[in-house]
């Protein structure tokens, strides 16, 4: 295919990826918006919200939307690593021989939803979280690689903090964006409530498949990056320090800790493809801007300061963004 | 390269070159019009070529610092054309990628030379373009100002009637013409050396200053005030205003004939006081007479305080000396030798005194005439003149004293502590033996003086009583008026 064909199509399929989403997903353009961008980039999304606002629904679409098996994991207190990845189980052959054979986890898809991942204990998260970072699973001494794409979308539950086991922050890093899900408002209620009277199936339907993600993904990591760009991301990342020499005043005043490099790769590939899906072919500070808040409000932590001064960590990422000269 | 940005490259660059040689210009004049203004302010006449050479050299200077630091580079002109227009940094990275060969810089490429294609120049210009005339316009001002502003002078100020005028006025090479003429009469002069070379140079400053003068009340200022200082340079060599002050205000009267007969600069030895004056020492106290004279013209020029190698200050001293030589030899003479001998003694004191005074007459004469004639170029009538220049020192010297004398005539017998600055005896009366009558002191003072030196001379007396003796009859005549 021609490369403007190529790059034409990319825009026509997040199009219809978007519009398809819709249909099963009222409102929530961002959350749709920061999902299609870590599918494309190859990331995966830590999502925060109450119950009943769209989660699990919003991830079933996709898969229908891209064609892609999905599978949902509860996340409980005695889930163990076993149940995630898989385990070997004996069985008797036909011939009644006993045989050794791995029955794979609900991880085996392409699209998983983690519900409630901060409810399992870190034994079973460390297990997920390496199966997300490294995607396969090493059961004894077989190795079982998972089909690409491979995407996980993990839930915290906001409300329900007894008995959960907070994800650390080294793991919380694996997570490409962290977003809020917030509760709809009255109009989205209301479609909400109309749409699911006729039916509360997912009633979106496929618009592209897996091999057409992972071309979307690598004509993404094509689009260009100035310089400059790349510098202001680094020191925004790196501002975000407040042990460093030079680092940002608002971090000095406001930030325990700051983020990982990971943050900094993160905001380029999906900036790139977030350039791409606005109809532009290079990278922008915009596009920096716009993609700082998730990539970095679940890599930063906030001090009492911050607390005192009534700033969330989100406002905290904004002052940061005011004062990183371009 | 692209052609639309290259076009656009171009536009921005030229506009950026005008600018820059605009903020040059304008700095430079600002610089030029600061330099004139604190010159004129310092009253210096302003040096064009400094003033020039100054803004012309900040101006460079100002101009190759913005192409320095500001020049439109093509990563400057991509980053003005990205934030002026929105173009979320296309241009930037069309030029940072612009030789890469990779299928999606070729679609950025393509897209942004596309967008460029549409850019019109009024997307490009800057906003608040008002700023760019603020410096232009403060330079014009202090140029306009650094015109206008007067040089401030020192010294005269006018006087009388002057009025003020700010006409326009230049020097012109008639002005010149006149006034180098007027330096070579000086230095053709009779004048003292000295004298000549500090008027010839108060000229030559006058006219480097008038350069640069462009109004009327102007020049008025600078020439007066030069003539000022040619007036003060006669006053400065002259000393026949305070030796003949000095003579005038002895007890003396014969020292008062002579500073009377003497004459002035113009007019040296008024030859009949002069006469009276040598016939007055006869008879019986001829002798006390000539000493009485000797000693208070010498007292007389040494309280002048003038210098010691001045020619008048000179003939006085040694016609002082000479009358004193003569008094010691006129027992051994007769009459007639008597008679040619003082007559020889005044007639060379007259000679000297006459030299010396036609010498200062000359002084005066060249100033006098400088002063007429600048004040005949330079148009500046008598009334203009400031007071200092109305008269001159040694008519002043004369009208001063004149009036002093005519307070002194009113006096009845003068004297004692009477009003006026002379103070010549007392009004207490003495006992005459001559006579067997009292009469006043200040009439007989100069008798007792002159007796009082011959008999210092015949008698034997220590030089301790001798100048107790001399002390005393000085303070008699130089009474200290705020006893």
């Amino acid at each position: 295919m021609e490369n403007n064909q190529k790059v034409q199509a990319f825009s026509e399929k997040v199009a219809k990826i978007k519009s398809e989403l819709r249909r099963d997903v009222v409102g929530q353009t961002e959350i749709i918006d920061h999902v299609i961008i870590a599918i494309i980039a190859g990331g995966n999304v830590l999502l925060e919200g109450v119950p009943g606002v769209g989660k699990t629904r919003l991830v079933r679409s996709l898969g229908n939307v891209l064609s892609l098996p999905f599978s949902r994991i509860q996340f409980t207190p005695d889930l163990m690593p076993s149940d995630v990845t898989g385990t070997n189980i004996i069985e008797k052959d036909e011939n009644g021989k006993l045989n050794t054979v791995f029955r794979k986890g609900p991880i085996f898809a392409n699209l998983v939803l983690a519900d409630e991942i901060n409810r399992a204990t870190p034994k079973t998260q460390s297990a997920m979280l390496e199966v997300m970072q490294e995607h396969k699973v090493t059961i004894g001494n077989d190795t079982y690689k998972l089909d690409e794409p491979f995407f996980v979308l993990a839930t915290e539950n906001p409300i329900e903090q007894d008995g959960t086991y907070p994800l650390p922050e080294a793991q919380m890093d694996r997570f490409v964006f962290k977003l809020i899900m917030k509760f709809p408002g009255n109009d989205e209620l209301i479609d909400i409530v109309k749409m699911t009277q006729i039916t509360m199936d997912e009633t979106a339907k496929a618009v592209v498949n897996g091999e057409e993600i992972l071309q979307m993904r690598a004509l993404a990591a094509t689009v260009p990056v100035i310089d400059e760009v790349l510098d202001y991301t680094a020191r925004l990342v790196s501002g975000t320090h407040p042990e460093i020499e030079g680092a940002n005043d608002v971090a000095k005043k406001y930030i325990k800790y700051g983020a990982s490099p990971r943050a900094a790769q993160a905001l380029i590939t999906c900036a790139k493809v977030r350039a791409l899906m606005n109809g532009n072919y290079n990278v922008s500070y915009e596009d920096i801007n716009a993609l700082a808040a998730p990539v970095l409000r679940h890599r930063i932590k906030i001090n009492y300061a911050a607390v005192n001064d009534k700033l969330t960590v989100d406002d905290v990422v904004a002052l940061l963004i005011k004062t990183t000269k371009k | 390269m692209s052609k639309n940005f290259e076009k656009l490259k171009t536009k921005l660059r030229l506009g950026a070159i005008i600018r820059f040689l605009a903020f040059g210009i304008a700095l430079g004049v600002l610089t030029a019009a600061g330099f004139a203004i604190v010159q004129k302010l310092a009253a210096i006449s302003p040096d064009p070529l400094l003033c020039i050479g100054a803004g012309i050299g900040v101006a460079l200077v100002a101009i190759v610092v913005a192409l320095l630091v500001a020049f439109p580079t093509e990563k400057r002109v991509a980053k003005r054309l990205d934030d002026q227009l929105s173009l979320r940094e296309k241009v930037q990275t069309m030029i940072a990628f612009y030789g890469d060969q990779s299928a999606m810089t070729e679609i950025q490429r393509e897209d942004t030379e596309r967008i460029l294609g549409t850019v019109t120049g009024k997307q490009l210009r800057r906003k608040r373009v008002w700023l760019n005339a603020v410096l232009p316009v403060l330079a014009v001002a202090l140029l306009l100002t650094a015109f206008v502003l007067p040089v401030r002078t020192e010294g005269a100020t006018p006087g009388g009637d002057f009025d003020g005028e700010n006409e326009i006025w230049e020097l012109t090479e008639w002005h010149i013409t006149a006034v180098r003429a007027l330096i070579d009469m000086v230095k053709s002069s009779d004048m003292v050396e000295d004298g000549k070379s500090s008027v010839v140079e108060t000229l030559e400053k006058m006219l480097a200053d008038l350069e640069y003068v462009t109004t009327k009340t102007h020049m008025k200022q600078t020439v007066m005030s030069a003539m000022v200082k040619i007036d003060a340079v006669t006053d400065g060599i002259n000393t026949y205003t305070p030796l003949v002050r000095a003579m005038r205000n002895a007890a003396s009267l014969k020292l008062k004939e002579l500073a009377e007969a003497m004459g002035t600069p113009v007019d040296p030895i008024i030859e009949s006081k002069y006469q009276a004056l040598k016939a007055s020492f006869e008879g019986e106290t001829f002798k006390e007479d000539i000493n009485s004279l000797a000693a208070s013209l010498s007292v007389a020029v040494d309280a002048a305080k003038v210098a010691k190698t001045d020619a008048l200050y000179v003939a006085l001293q040694q016609f002082s000396e000479s009358l004193a030589a003569f008094a010691k030899t006129v027992d051994e003479l007769g009459e007639e030798e008597r008679a040619t001998a003082l007559t020889h003694v005044f007639e060379s004191a007259a000679e000297q005194m006459s030299v010396a005074l036609s010498q200062q007459g000359s002084n005066r004469a060249t100033t006098d005439t400088v002063n007429n004639e600048l004040m005949s170029i330079f148009g500046i009538a008598w009334n203009e003149l400031p007071d200092e220049l109305k008269y001159s020192d040694d008519e002043e010297a004369s009208t001063e004293d004149n009036v002093q004398q005519e307070q002194e005539d009113e006096v009845i017998g003068g004297g004692g502590k009477g009003s006026g600055e002379v103070i010549y005896g007392s009004d207490d009366a003495i006992y005459y033996p001559k006579d067997e009558t009292h009469v006043k002191y200040g009439d007989v003072i100069d008798e007792y003086n002159g007796q009082k030196v011959t008999d210092m001379e015949e008698r034997s007396l220590s030089d301790e009583i001798k100048a107790f003796i001399d002390k005393y009859f000085a303070d008699l005549y130089y009474k200290d008026k705020n006893d």
